[in-house]
């Protein structure tokens, strides 16, 4: 009994409980934990937001290919044969794509493209309004090169849009053009602009 | 000595959590360096596919629209008789009458790669060839550059080139402006095939390279007579690229003439 209590009396000596012995230890232990989940953390953010990126990119380059075809759109109802092909796919994403001519324009149509989507609108039904289209778009019929898809509940595409993509993509477009006072339906180059946003 | 031996304990303790805090910023530095270079190969990947995907697409949209016999625009018909054909079959028939393009259809490729590659026109140099490498020859060959416009703007165009002159101190502000620099198409015979690759491609970076096979027939009266041009069409950032800098002067091995598609063709 007594050489027990000589041993505790021996022990305390210079020990300050068990977590306040191992002070000097615990605190690069900590460091090393912090540091540790704070990389982590951020990696995994990081990681998240460039998956999330390539996904959207993915999927404007099949989406894409699927609308433009073999780079040829022969008439207005072609492309909204393919326009409801791909949304009734239900992407994840909102996109819009609109066909302008760059043709002997005076002006650049696609100078102020931004401006020109901002402006176009969903309808109460999520379908696009063809009717905020601006008249710059190619036409067949005076039916506009124009095809949109809108999540339920997700936002339009406006100037306080975070992130999107924006691609161009040449094609050849068949529309009744009139010229010197008559009609004649030819292939004309235009250049297929595409915006995909969350 | 059991005093000593548990000062030894406590040190130990320590030197574990040092090893610890070692190997956690080892594995810290790893997830680092995957954090930053995570994606960035296969966004390069996106990329590169995206140009090369955007030059096979005005490819195709060179064989497959209809232009003007005349050369201009469909927009901007002049007045007479609408003569429409396809771009393709103006590129053949002139293959089978003198094996070369006529200036209609050199102005029509003009007017059509033009349109096609407006998105980009602001800072893409290219060109567009037919080339049959067994024969060493070029069918047609079109440089598009841009360069200072030298008529409208002799005087800063003088500094667009020589900024870092003496000459040209004070006056270098703007020089790089779009007024001043204007895309400009050339019609090229140059003597090797080879050119491109030898003068061009080496200086210019990245260049984006779509390519396809086009039969164009020897003579129209005669069958199964016909031989096979590669089409390519090689796109890269514009750059100051020595051999191209003086593209028209008489000397130069691309031998070039300026096509202005705002003048008529004789």
């Amino acid at each position: 009994m007594k050489k027990f209590f000589s041993k505790v009396s021996f022990s305390k000596k210079g020990f300050i409980g068990p977590i306040g012995d191992d002070l000097p230890s615990l605190i690069p232990i900590v460091m090393s934990l912090l540091l540790f989940f704070t990389i982590f953390a951020v990696t995994l953010n990081t990681y998240n937001t460039k998956n999330n990126s390539i996904s959207k990119q993915t999927m404007m380059i099949s989406s894409s290919r699927e609308l433009k075809g073999d780079s040829i759109i022969l008439g207005i109802d072609s492309f909204n044969d393919r326009c409801d092909k791909l949304k009734l796919k239900n992407y994840p994403y909102n996109f819009m794509a609109v066909i302008y001519p760059t043709a002997g324009q005076t002006t650049n149509p696609l100078e102020n493209l931004i401006d020109e989507f901002i402006n176009i609108d969903f309808d109460s039904s999520d379908n696009l309004d063809v009717g905020t289209v601006s008249s710059n778009v190619i036409t067949d019929n005076s039916v506009p090169f124009v095809c949109g898809y809108k999540k339920r509940a997700s936002g339009e595409f406006k100037s306080t849009t975070k992130t999107y993509y924006l691609r161009y993509y040449p094609v050849a477009v068949q529309t009744l053009l009139n010229i010197s006072g008559s009609d004649y339906y030819v292939i004309v180059p235009g250049v297929m602009t595409m915006v995909v946003w969350e | 000595m059991k005093q000593i031996f548990l000062g030894q304990k406590g040190q130990a303790a320590l030197m574990d959590s040092l090893f610890f805090m070692a190997i956690v910023s080892a594995i810290c530095t790893t997830l680092f360096f995957f954090t930053a270079n995570y994606g960035v190969q296969l966004d390069k990947q996106v990329s590169a596919f995206y140009s090369s995907d955007f030059a096979s697409d005005t490819l195709k949209v060179v064989s497959y629209i209809n232009v003007l016999r005349d050369g201009s625009s469909i927009y901007q018909h002049s007045g007479g008789p609408v003569e429409l054909d396809y771009l393709l079959a103006m590129m053949k028939e002139d293959y089978s009458d003198k094996k070369e393009f006529s200036c209609q259809t050199r102005k029509a490729l003009v007017n059509t790669f033009d349109s096609s590659l407006k998105p980009f026109s602001d800072s893409l140099d290219y060109a567009f060839y037919f080339v049959n490498t067994n024969q060493d020859s070029f069918l047609f060959l079109m440089m598009v550059v841009h360069e200072c416009n030298k008529e409208v703007y002799p005087e800063e165009c003088i500094c667009y080139k020589n900024y870092s002159s003496s000459a040209c101190t004070g006056n270098t502000e703007g020089v790089n402006s779009p007024d001043f620099i204007k895309l400009n198409y050339y019609y090229c015979k140059p003597q090797s095939t080879g050119i491109l690759k030898d003068k061009v491609f080496p200086y210019a970076g990245k260049v984006d390279v779509a390519s396809s096979k086009f039969d164009f027939t020897d003579d129209i009266t005669k069958t199964k007579s016909s031989t096979f041009y590669d089409a390519e069409l090689a796109m890269w950032v514009s750059k100051d690229i020595e051999s191209l800098n003086s593209l028209s002067q008489q000397g130069s091995e691309f031998n070039c003439v300026l096509i202005d598609p705002a003048v008529p063709c004789p």
